[in-house]
């Protein structure tokens, strides 16, 4: 398919990035390096390019020059998390703190920052010795993700340097508890015969690939090769919210969500116990407007998936959107930030209490909220309306 | 590197060729490289051609891709003969179902000193009978000559040295009958201080030919990881003192513990007087058993912080080698690993905790690519302070399909230890011993021509052995010390020695077992720099005892009798 959408379209940076990222989805990095390279050559500003060249680097050990192409790609590219933290794990590769906490501290301040920023963060602070810092930031990495098993290794290692023996300890027995299950799950998981043989990782390869070729067919006025990429690619990747997404972006943008509609309906039969299809069914019918058959969509999700939080979110913004059933958005949303207890979570869980006339809980909520991302706007703006409402 | 240099040489000298723009770049590239080749104070010379080894090792596969054919095997070094020259035992697999190999066996090479070693396998009579993966050595009977122990998979062999150059097998008398088990390292160690050595015995994991499984990779068959099959138990057997053993395992409360033991040492990481356990687990936490020092254990791993890296991430440890890195009078531990993983370096904090000093120190570099293996805390260069070396090669032959990030064969790695608590990757500086690529698995130390630098035998899997001999400065100074034990055990293992010489002072201990599955260094061996003089070595015996020596001369091999409180030189042939 790489090969394919580069003959078709020779001039088009892009697709020697889309064949560099298929080689090295299939471990041939040489050749990968080659079509990067010649993909900058080209574009010098393919801030993608220069990311996966700066992963090849790092898994060939080359620290100093992953260092680099990731400098390269955050100079090019919008502000990428991700990015910053390759760029943090190899200057801690390299014995360069000072630097990783520098480059970490970047990335925790982008507002889709992660919780794994904050772990790394916390790493770098641990081994330049700043005790107290990297407890900090191992607890916010657990308050964004609470089974981030690592940041309670993290928390241990850095109680125990502080004497905290006694609150080492829990962190210890938490992180072993999380360590066992993480081990079994992969175990029970690898074990598996469809894992055993090779056939996901194939599907996942393959997915990535349609997809990019997706993107540059889009590019190039071709929707309709693009939208049947789209969906072989969401077909083949069930785990795959990125191209489900691509593929109603298509539709909406084209305006004709009802063709998403009876496309994610056909995605949806065919993989039955796929929460992603009914959600994004559900994001399509609320966009057409028709509430209560988004909402059984959105119930599907939570009835596939009780422990994921979107399955809530999203009937909970739908209700407080159309101004229906606003007592059970409060309870969906008590829901999400109970699974996910994130500041965007809080911010809705505040909106929800104040459409129920919960001043309280709002103001709770939101104080949360901004506890968690202190650098949101949105939230210290209200958390200060609330404080000097009568 | 040394290729590059060679070719801007010819280059240089060959009028006939006009020095274009281009060949001017690369003379003013390739000079300091020489330069810097020239000034690393570590070199190492393949040799292996001319000792006329001709051992090969196998790994009996056939394509069906058993999971223990990746992790095979260790070596040891050691004198079987008493004649003050270190002999060298390979450890070889065997042809498995499916395989139409040739049989194969161990080997046993004596040293004839000048490089020449002749294998005496036969005569020996420690060919073996099975596949073998892990070997100790130590005097079990304390009758002065070093026995040796197998760990198979399959029947596991304990050899009497007789005396006269030959071996008797005694697995049956001694009560160590272990079978159906895929060995991995052990362990000799006196657990309890009453001078007999007690023996533990590490697991893989539960492969059988019946569960045996393989895996696709992009569509490429590759072998399963150990996470396919059940954990296994550690065994553990106390010595009797009357030649026999019995299996303490539960007692002592090693076989509560299921893991996937891989390389292994014992150690007294706390500095307490008695031998802890330490075992290296592939993809499972590791452990540290924790004596009382009456032979009851405690894991304590997770504790100490060595079960997982800084990051909190399990490894697939490989080889586990101790020592003190940093001169501060503690043992730290380095472990081996899988590809994607930092090989790691724990420095221990006062016995308390340890810490994952690998990205801070340089202890990992050149390593994340690679499967790494067998690995020695040595010092090179005499200089007083210890470097790293570190066996590499993936455990799948064709992972290069796959992943060409990384290869089946590979070269070794050598970091120098700076003294300033960095380590610098010179392995393409230190010589032609660290050009070869293959793919490595044990890899044992000791000083085969007795010039007081370290030299390094690498079991090859698949391949025959590198032999590197070091040819290293001989401007710094050395000492060598040989332990006879007369109320601990014989070998002085567990024995702890510090030797001070002026402003630097040392500490190491007699392991039995260590690294990748291999044994080696019963000689500790102490670079001392520019020191002319040794003020005090001081022992502290397994038992309990101390022995203090003073004023001792540098540069020679010396021998300490438990309770004499002096030295000799040579070592003299003491029998209990």
């Amino acid at each position: 398919m790489a090969r394919q959408v580069a003959e078709a379209y020779r001039e088009d940076p892009l697709t020697y990035a889309l064949l560099g990222s298929a080689y090295y989805n299939t471990g041939r990095s040489d050749e990968a390096t080659k079509h990067l390279e010649h993909c900058l050559e080209l574009s010098p500003d393919q801030a993608e390019a220069y990311e996966i060249l700066a992963r090849v680097a790092y898994e060939k050990g080359n620290l100093e020059e992953s260092a680099r192409l990731c400098r390269e790609a955050l100079k090019r590219g919008r502000a990428n998390p991700e990015v910053q933290n390759q760029l943090g794990r190899a200057l801690m590769d390299l014995g360069r703190t000072d630097e990783a906490v520098q480059a970490l501290q970047r990335a925790i301040r982008l507002p889709n920052a992660s919780s794994q920023s904050h772990y790394l963060l916390g790493q770098a602070n641990l081994q330049s010795g700043n005790y107290a810092q990297a407890k900090e930031n191992f607890q916010r990495a657990i308050a964004l993700l609470p089974d981030h098993t690592q940041a309670y290794f993290g928390l241990y290692t850095v109680c125990m340097r502080l004497a905290q023996t006694e609150e080492a300890g829990r962190y210890r027995e938490q992180f072993q508890k999380l360590e066992t299950i993480d081990r079994r799950s992969l175990t029970d998981r690898s074990a598996q015969e469809d894992t055993m043989s090779g056939l996901p990782q194939v599907r996942t390869t393959v997915a990535r690939t349609f997809f990019g070729a997706a993107q540059i067919y889009r590019v190039h006025q071709q929707p309709s090769k693009a939208a049947e990429l789209f969906r072989k690619a969401a077909s083949l990747d069930e785990e795959s919210g990125v191209y489900r997404a691509a593929l109603e972006a298509h539709y909406v943008q084209r305006k004709a969500p009802a063709e998403g509609v009876a496309v994610f309906e056909q995605l949806a039969s065919e993989q039955p116990d796929n929460r992603l299809n009914y959600f994004f069914l559900g994001r399509l019918r609320a966009r057409l407007e028709q509430v209560d058959a988004a909402a059984v969509a959105y119930r599907k999700v939570q009835e596939l998936a009780p422990q994921w939080a979107e399955g809530y979110r999203a009937l909970a913004e739908l209700y407080l959107r159309v101004n229906r059933n606003v007592a059970e958005a409060r309870v969906l949303a008590r829901r999400v930030v109970e699974l996910e207890p994130s500041g965007p979570h809080y911010y809705l869980l505040a909106a929800a209490c104040l459409r129920n006339n919960d001043r309280p809980g709002a103001l709770e909520a939101i104080r949360q909220a901004v506890a968690l991302s202190p650098g949101e706007k949105r939230y210290r703006e209200l958390l200060q309306q609330l404080n000097e409402a009568p | 590197m040394r290729r590059r240099s060679r070719s801007a040489t010819h280059h240089a000298v060959n009028p006939c060729h006009a020095l274009t723009r281009s060949i001017l770049l690369a003379l003013l590239f390739t000079c300091p490289l020489t330069a810097a080749e020239s000034r690393c104070p570590i070199q190492l010379r393949d040799v292996t051609r001319q000792t006329g080894i001709t051992f090969v090792h196998t790994d009996g596969s056939s394509g069906r891709r058993y999971i223990v054919e990746t992790v095979a095997s260790g070596l040891a070094l050691f004198d079987y003969n008493g004649d003050g020259k270190i002999d060298m035992y390979f450890l070889n697999g065997r042809p498995l179902p499916g395989s139409s190999a040739p049989a194969s066996r161990n080997a046993l090479y004596r040293n004839d000193g000048n490089w020449k070693f002749t294998d005496v396998t036969e005569r020996a009579g420690v060919g073996g009978t099975g596949y073998a993966l892990g070997v100790c050595v130590g005097d079990y009977n304390n009758d002065g000559y070093s026995d040796l122990y197998v760990n198979n998979f399959g029947r596991n062999v304990l050899y009497r040295n007789n005396g006269n150059g030959t071996f008797t097998d005694v697995t049956r008398q001694a009560g160590l009958e272990l079978d159906n088990h895929v060995g991995a390292g052990a362990c000799f160690l006196d657990l309890d201080g009453d001078g007999n050595l007690d023996l533990f015995v590490a697991n893989y994991v539960g492969f059988t030919f019946q569960n045996h499984r393989i895996s696709y990779m992009n569509g490429f068959p590759a072998y399963v990881g150990p996470l396919h099959y059940p954990p296994t138990a550690n065994v553990l057997y106390r010595n009797n003192g009357n030649g026999t053993f019995t299996d303490v395992s539960v007692t002592s409360g090693i076989a509560a513990h299921l893991g996937s033991g891989m390389g292994m040492i014992c150690a007294d990481y706390d500095n307490d007087g008695d031998t802890d356990i330490i075992v290296g687990n592939d993809l499972r936490p590791n452990f540290v058993f924790q004596n009382d020092g009456a032979g009851r254990f405690k894991e304590v791993g997770a504790l100490l912080g060595l079960a997982y890296d800084t990051l909190g991430n399990v490894h697939g440890t490989m080889g586990v080698e101790c020592a003190d890195w940093n001169n501060d009078g503690w043992l730290d531990f380095y472990m081996t690993a899988y590809q994607r993983q930092l090989a790691t370096l724990y420095e221990n904090k006062g016995g308390a905790y340890f810490d994952d000093v690998t990205r801070q120190t340089g202890a990992g570099r050149g390593t994340y690519p690679n499967v790494t293996w067998g690995t020695g805390l040595v010092d090179f260069d005499n200089d007083g302070h210890r470097d790293i070396f570190i066996a590499c090669g993936h455990l799948i032959d064709n992972v290069g399909q796959f992943d060409d990030t990384t290869s089946y064969h590979a070269r070794n790695i050598v970091l120098r230890n700076t003294g300033q608590g960095k380590f610098v990757n010179v392995s393409d500086q230190c010589g032609d011993g660290l050009l070869p690529e293959l793919s490595s698995r044990g890899a044992a130390f000791d000083d085969l021509d007795n010039d007081g630098n370290i030299d390094v035998v690498i079991l090859n899997s698949r391949r025959e052995p590198t032999i590197l001999r070091n040819d290293s400065s001989h401007t710094n100074h050395w000492i060598q010390i040989q332990l006879r034990g007369t109320k601990s055990n014989r070998d002085g293992v567990g024995a702890r020695v510090t030797v001070t010489a002026g402003d630097l002072t040392q500490i190491d201990e007699v392991h039995s077992g260590r690294s990748y599955q291999s044994d080696f260094g019963k000689r500790l061996h102490f670079g001392l720099g520019q020191r002319s003089k040794v003020d005090q070595i001081r022992v502290k015996w397994i038992g309990g005892g101390i022995d203090v020596v003073r004023d001792v001369e540098v540069n020679r091999l010396v021998t300490i009798v438990e309770g004499s409180g002096r030295v000799s030189s040579p070592a003299p042939a003491i029998s209990r």
